[in-house]
């Protein structure tokens, strides 16, 4: 795989500096926005693997990199850069989990544990039941011996459009206000900052996303109790760095 | 059009009182670090970022709410 990017990468090199002789490795990994250390390990063939980031950059540059990438990490780049959740998910399935209610019941149901049409009741009352129905319908999840609903295809990969997730994180900020509950955390700030600063403040998400992640998957740390954790970080308005200068 | 960078993300999980603890330590300490980034007078500039974080539990909520 990594000899092949490098191949591909070589090529690329060739064809740029056909159009122009002096362009050199570096201005070429500025021009990807990857380090010049990266553009070069995998040039090489020296990084057996390259982040999804690097991917995705490297793409949009050279597509004829798809090719070589597995399905699923050119399924989610295409999902994630080009908007096509239903094309990947299916139309009925992203139209369902487009309701709030459908996608909480559908997410409850991905756990292991599953969740019990009482603990549904008790939460989000008829609507809740509604959407646990509807899934049923759909045969997307199925009731189990112990009553639990769960979904039908555990193994199968879902990407989520950033539009999707966008709607999502609204959903959850609206419904789960600290004044609703007491066991919330909910934290909000803005400020106006340069581009190191928001570069540090993406890192900081980054991070904790990592944290989150781990957390979850901790074995000690799995119980009864379904929890979110979200976070979302981006300018309140939509221009480039450069206009505002 | 390059837009300003942006990050969102989030993770559903059935989690036992250690796993909570621990999640809310975090928010607490991202909440911590923006808090710091934000404050710092090197980062300062003229565009408006914001920084949002929030966990809870999915079924904690009052059949009321709901209505």
């Amino acid at each position: 795989m990594s000899e092949k990017i490098a191949e591909i990468l070589r090529e690329f090199l060739i064809e740029e500096r056909q159009k122009n002789p002096s362009i050199n490795e570096t201005a070429i990994s500025k021009k990807i926005d990857i380090p010049p250390t990266t553009f070069n390990r995998l040039l090489n063939g020296y990084s057996k693997k390259a982040s999804l980031t690097t991917i995705i950059k490297l793409i949009q540059f050279i597509p004829e990199l798809k090719k070589n990438l597995p399905e699923e990490v050119v399924k989610m780049f295409e999902v994630t850069m080009e908007k096509k959740t239903s094309e990947y998910m299916g139309q009925m399935l992203e139209a369902l989990l487009s309701d709030k209610y459908l996608f909480i019941c559908w997410a409850l149901a991905f756990s292991k544990k599953g969740i019990t049409e009482d603990e549904i009741r008790e939460s989000f009352g008829e609507h809740g039941l509604l959407a646990l129905e509807t899934l049923e319908k759909k045969n997307i999840v199925a009731k189990n011996e112990r009553g639990s609903y769960r979904i039908r295809e555990l193994d199968k990969k879902i990407t989520f459009s950033f539009q999707l997730i966008k709607a999502h994180l609204i959903f959850l900020a609206e419904e789960y206000k600290p004044g609703n509950l007491q066991t919330n955390y909910i934290q909000y700030r803005v400020d106006y900052l340069n581009e190191k600063g928001r570069d540090q403040l993406m890192q900081a998400h980054k991070e904790f996303h990592r944290k989150t992640q781990r957390i979850m998957s901790d074995k000690e740390n799995k119980g009864d109790t379904p929890y979110f954790s979200a976070g979302f970080s981006d300018a309140l308005l939509n221009r480039k760095l450069k206009e505002v200068k | 059009m390059k837009h300003p960078k942006r990050y969102a993300y989030y993770c559903i999980e059935f989690l036992n009182e250690k796993g909570r603890k621990q999640l809310k330590q975090i928010h607490k300490e991202l909440h911590e670090e923006v808090k710091k980034i934000m404050n710092d007078e090197k980062y300062k500039g003229s565009m408006p970022y914001f920084s949002m974080n929030f966990s809870g539990t999915l079924l904690d909520r009052t059949p009321k709410e709901t209505k």
